[in-house]
């Protein structure tokens, strides 16, 4: 037996797996392509196969085409008064009708998207910022450190949300930057939940036990060996995040402690609108509750959908 | 491949040109049409590396396989079909006719509930027996398969059993129906070995005294050769050598079965391991021909690589599907096809030619 | 080859896990997952320790990694004891080829990152480090082109196996702690992976300690042999003499449960151990193999109660006198009564 024929089972022909996990060929033949973007295609290609997903990309794509074209698909501006045209239902000129000053509601909410992605985007960095190294150094450590940090966690957590986020915004005044502050905060919790969550399990896992043997850091090991694998998790609960922020956002907007008007936001525009529900004039509140709706249901979808994509274990295409 | 030589009692189990696959586009063919009979009291061993579809294979035969898997082919039990039959049906034979023991045997228990309830439960529901009775059978089936203080154990809770003992309160379960062929499925894999060498004793002696058969899955040729008279040896969802254990392991005429054999280290004798080069094919795209070819030493090029191989027959149930004994294959010094062809084995079996002495221990 | 200073030498090395019960969690109790012992290893050559599982031979190969820390005992490696956990210089010389290869690599690394990670670790080889990578992908029979940028999930159990040997070789250790390195390989591929381990000795001059429950394995690949149960050493000494000629009970019932692979059914020659291994949190008295020792029962009255009032220690002797065969073997084993008393 030469050297040679003892490292056969390298050798380029055929290109195998020993069973247990059939069908990752298709990337072991792309090899010569950079390592991350096998990665991506990989994940694009089981992405595209997922419905739910894909519904939510769809949904919230759109909500981001329209936040950026606002100003292209407005028949109107946000912020023109016309008092003559007041509370006009939809017409072809109005298409979901006109406010109590007799601003084109259509165009209103076209705006009011862009107040929507802002939160929907900023409260997921903040509370990311700060959950993620929250929940990786409990997971992490475990112990002292773990139980300290995840008490502190839980208590935020347990101001109910809204109530949380009043007392934030009267404490930092009135401003979307603060609301998004505020937001930012109160979902830390979840994020260092979801963080924990992933990285004591990951922590138990066999190359972790391996990198302590070569020395690595405890730093190093966070980073480079267990945050890696929480970041899936920490994605999902980023668009789960993302919907539960624009439904606090409007909330907030519709307690009236929002983002300040003249700023179209979804629920500054459903909190004068539904003083107006009684007199018939349903329109006003309507369409600024089904944007919501929309929203919501497009980051949950994209959430859920990422999930499946994410997690083998649960994703019924695989 | 052909069938087994005919005898005049039909066999117990007959499965033909068996083929599981799972997904439509770019299927992954698990199991490439095996076919083997079984007869009453018959021990048939199946030996393959991961992925050869050993298990896969087994599964198919009482209906075992998930969406999105599909069998299709025969599989006749007392000349029953079960492919396609009714999922009561095939219960009622995995409940009474054919009794089945899998690795993990922690996971084939339910947690939340004691062995001895699981086993009268099994027993219940395959023989109509009185509560009373059916504990009675219970505790021994546990004395039957070797576990001591079984009244004691009875009520233990399966995380309460070492893994041998798990073990063999599976086999029990296995056993409640009273089984006329167990299925095995890499029943000692993952035990100690003095662990798995009790549970080879207890194969041994349920298989002599209940009269059973057995279907043995494991890809450790030594508790194969412990148990079986017969060794199927499977390779990228295909038989491609079968035949009396004493052939198998005595003169292998598959360029796989020999290299196998070669690589398996020996307890008793340092010698030189020859792996085998190569990686096991992908399944979703098989190499074409004998599935073996790009791994193989004999293999030639315009031959092996073209049509599926023939299965060639050298007398006494022994079969090898390889093209190395046809004259298609131009053959080489180590297949001495006239020799080959003209080979027959004598009752001591001592005769070895184009085959491995080193195995013959 | 006993005259000169052994690599890493081992005294009487415990590991003991408290036991706690109750809802305060007192400790009620140890287990004694190694209990005791001594070995030493020469420059070059291979102990295999083997066992059953829960004999304690996993904690013994991360108490030398430095992934545990013993209860009790030292460790000295060149001489020097390794006191108070295990610093950077020592974790270079040392390394481990860890039994799973599937679990055992970062999967959201690419080969050749998962190979230069002790390098990074240990900032060494800053300016050609990629290329010595690929030097060691080579070493270990895998191809740099194809694979330095492949992912674990892209690559044969084999494969993967060889990625980490050559992540355990980067630092250019002097010892191996080879654990279980083939047993989650199919038999196909274990042959290749203990060829390059044979071959990797000679060329580098490696020293291995190689933990397995596969006397098979053992027997490819070691010079000298360790047989534990329950924490203990019950017997050591040459391959040879250990595999070939068994003294120590145990030891005898161990190979003769291996299943052969045989054409022709041979008689039955197994011994039977009755009972399951005892709990390591409460080991029998005085020799812990007594209850399941076949050897016992033709022991009279006297010399049994011996079993279980003394635990023997590793001792050297000779059958009858009379040299065994085999020769030189410098066995030892922890039996009041073998090799002393091959009558019973």
């Amino acid at each position: 037996m030469s050297a040679d024929d003892s490292r056969d089972d390298s050798l380029p022909e055929p290109r195998g797996h020993s069973g247990a996990e059939p069908g990752d060929d298709s990337r072991a033949q792309s090899r010569p392509e950079s390592p991350l973007r096998r990665r991506a295609k990989a994940f694009a290609a089981r992405f595209r196969r997922n419905t739910l997903a894909m519904a939510g990309l769809l949904i919230t794509g759109s909500v981001v085409l329209i936040a950026l074209l606002a100003p292209v698909l407005a028949p109107h501006d946000p912020a023109t008064v016309n008092v003559p045209a007041r509370l006009q239902g939809p017409s072809l000129a109005y298409p979901m009708g006109t406010d109590h000053y007799g601003r084109d509601l259509f165009s209103r909410v076209l705006f009011g998207a862009r107040i929507a992605l802002q939160v929907a985007v900023a409260t997921p960095l903040v509370a990311g910022a700060i959950g993620v190294p929250i929940g990786l150094l409990a997971g992490y450590a475990g112990g002292r450190v773990d139980d300290a940090l995840m008490r502190l966690m839980d208590s935020i957590f347990a101001f109910p949300a809204i109530l949380l986020g009043l007392t934030l915004v009267a404490v930092f005044g009135q401003s979307l930057t603060n609301i998004v502050l505020a937001l930012g905060i109160v979902y830390i919790p979840q994020f260092a939940r979801v963080t924990r969550g992933s990285a004591v399990s990951v922590v138990e896992e066999e190359h972790v036990r391996v990198a302590r043997s070569l020395g690595a850091s405890h730093v190093r090991i966070m980073l480079v060996h267990v945050l890696p694998f929480c970041l899936s998790a920490i994605l999902v609960q980023a668009t789960v995040t993302a919907a539960l922020a624009i439904v606090l956002e409007s909330s907030l907007s519709f307690l009236g402690v929002g983002v300040p008007s003249p700023k179209p936001s979804w629920g500054s525009i459903l909190r004068v609108g539904k003083g107006y529900v009684d007199s018939g004039e349903w329109w006003f509140s309507v369409f600024p509750g089904l944007a919501i709706v929309v929203a919501v249901l497009g980051f949950n979808l994209l959430g859920d959908g990422l999930r499946d994509v994410l997690d083998p274990r649960t994703d019924p295409n695989r | 491949m052909a069938d087994s030589p005919p005898t005049t009692d039909a066999p117990l189990l007959r499965a033909q040109n068996l083929r599981t696959q799972f997904g439509r586009e770019n299927p992954l063919v698990a199991v490439d049409g095996i076919s083997y009979d079984l007869r009453a009291g018959e021990t048939l061993g199946i030996v393959g590396e991961s992925g050869a579809g050993k298990s896969v294979s087994v599964r198919s035969l009482v209906g075992l396989i998930d969406d999105p898997g599909e069998v299709t082919g025969s599989v006749r039990w007392r000349g029953e079909e079960l492919v396609d039959a009714s999922s009561r049906k095939l219960r009622a034979v995995r409940g009474s006719g054919i009794g089945m023991v899998f690795q993990n045997a922690e996971a084939a228990f339910d947690p939340s509930l004691t062995v001895g309830t699981q086993i009268v439960e099994a027993v219940r529901a395959s023989r109509d027996l009185s509560k009373q009775d059916a504990h009675e059978e219970a505790i021994d089936l546990l004395v039957e398969v070797g576990i001591g203080d079984p009244g004691g154990r009875f009520d233990d809770y399966p995380h309460e059993y070492s893994g041998g003992m798990a073990q063999r309160a599976i086999i029990a379960m296995a056993l409640a129906g009273e089984p006329d062929l167990l299925i095995a499925d890499e029943p000692t894999t993952g035990l100690d070995v003095s662990v798995q060498a009790g549970i080879v004793d207890l194969f041994r002696d349920l298989v002599a005294e209940r009269d059973m058969s057995l279907l043995l899955i494991s890809h450790d040729l030594g508790v194969v050769s412990q148990l079986c008279e017969r060794i199927a040896v499977m390779y990228a969802g295909r038989i491609v050598e079968r035949g009396s254990r004493k052939q198998l392991l005595g003169s292998p005429r598959h360029p796989y079965t020999q290299a196998f054999l070669r690589s398996v280290p020996d307890v008793d004798e340092r010698k030189d391991l020859e792996p085998i080069g190569g990686a096991p094919p992908s399944l979703e795209n098989p190499p074409s021909g004998c599935r073996f070819h790009p791994r193989c030493p004999v293999a030639e090029a315009g031959v092996c690589d073209g049509a599926a191989p023939p299965t060639v027959a050298f007398g006494d149930g022994h079969e090898a599907t390889c093209y190395a004994y046809t004259d298609a294959h131009p053959g080489g010094d180590d297949y001495d096809r006239e020799a080959v062809e003209s080979i027959r084995w004598d009752a001591d079996g001592t005769e070895e030619i184009g085959g491995e002495e080193e195995v013959e221990r | 080859m006993s005259d000169a200073e052994p690599l890493l030498s081992v005294r009487d090395l415990k590991r003991h896990y408290p036991v706690r019960s109750g809802i305060l969690k007192r400790k009620t109790g140890a287990v004694q997952a190694v209990d005791g012992v001594s070995f030493d290893l020469q420059q070059g050559e291979t102990l295999a320790v083997v066992g059953e599982s829960g004999c304690g031979k996993s904690t013994l190969a991360e108490m030398v990694i430095g992934l545990d820390e013993p209860s009790a005992g030292e460790i000295e490696f060149e001489g020097e004891v390794i006191a108070g956990g295990v610093d950077k210089a020592f974790r270079r010389r040392v390394q481990m080829v860890f039994q799973d290869p599937f679990s055992t690599l970062n999967e959201r690394m690419t080969v050749g990152r998962i190979v230069a990670e002790p390098l990074v670790i240990h900032g060494e080889r800053e300016d050609d480090r990629a290329a010595y990578v690929r030097d060691l992908l080579k070493t270990v029979g895998l191809d740099p082109d194809r694979d330095y940028d492949a992912f674990p999930h892209e690559l044969s159990g084999g494969q993967r196996q060889r990625v980490g040997i050559a992540r355990a070789l980067a630092l250019d250790p002097d010892l191996l702690v080879l654990d279980e390195p083939v047993s989650a390989l199919d038999v196909s591929v274990r042959a290749g992976i203990l060829e390059l381990l044979r071959d990797l000795q000679a060329e580098r001059g490696l020293t291995y300690l190689l933990i397995s429950h596969d006397v098979s394995v053992v027997r490819q690949v070691a010079d000298r042999v360790a047989v534990m149960y329950l924490g203990e050493f019950v017997e050591l000494g040459g391959l040879e003499a250990v595999l070939d000629d068994p003294a120590h009970p145990y030891t005898e019932a161990l190979l003769s449960s291996v299943p052969r692979v045989r054409a022709e059914p041979a008689p039955d020659q197994r011994i039977r151990l009755p009972g399951s291994p005892p709990d390591p949190s409460d080991p029998p008295s005085g020799c812990r193999f007594h209850p399941r020792c076949h050897l016992r029962e033709r022991l009279d009255d006297d010399d049994a109660a011996r079993c279980v009032a003394a635990d023997p220690e590793l001792t050297e002797r000779e059958a009858g006198g009379e040299p065994r065969p085999g020769g030189d073997d410098d066995r030892t084993v922890a039996c009041h009564f073998r090799p002393g008393g091959r009558n019973y």
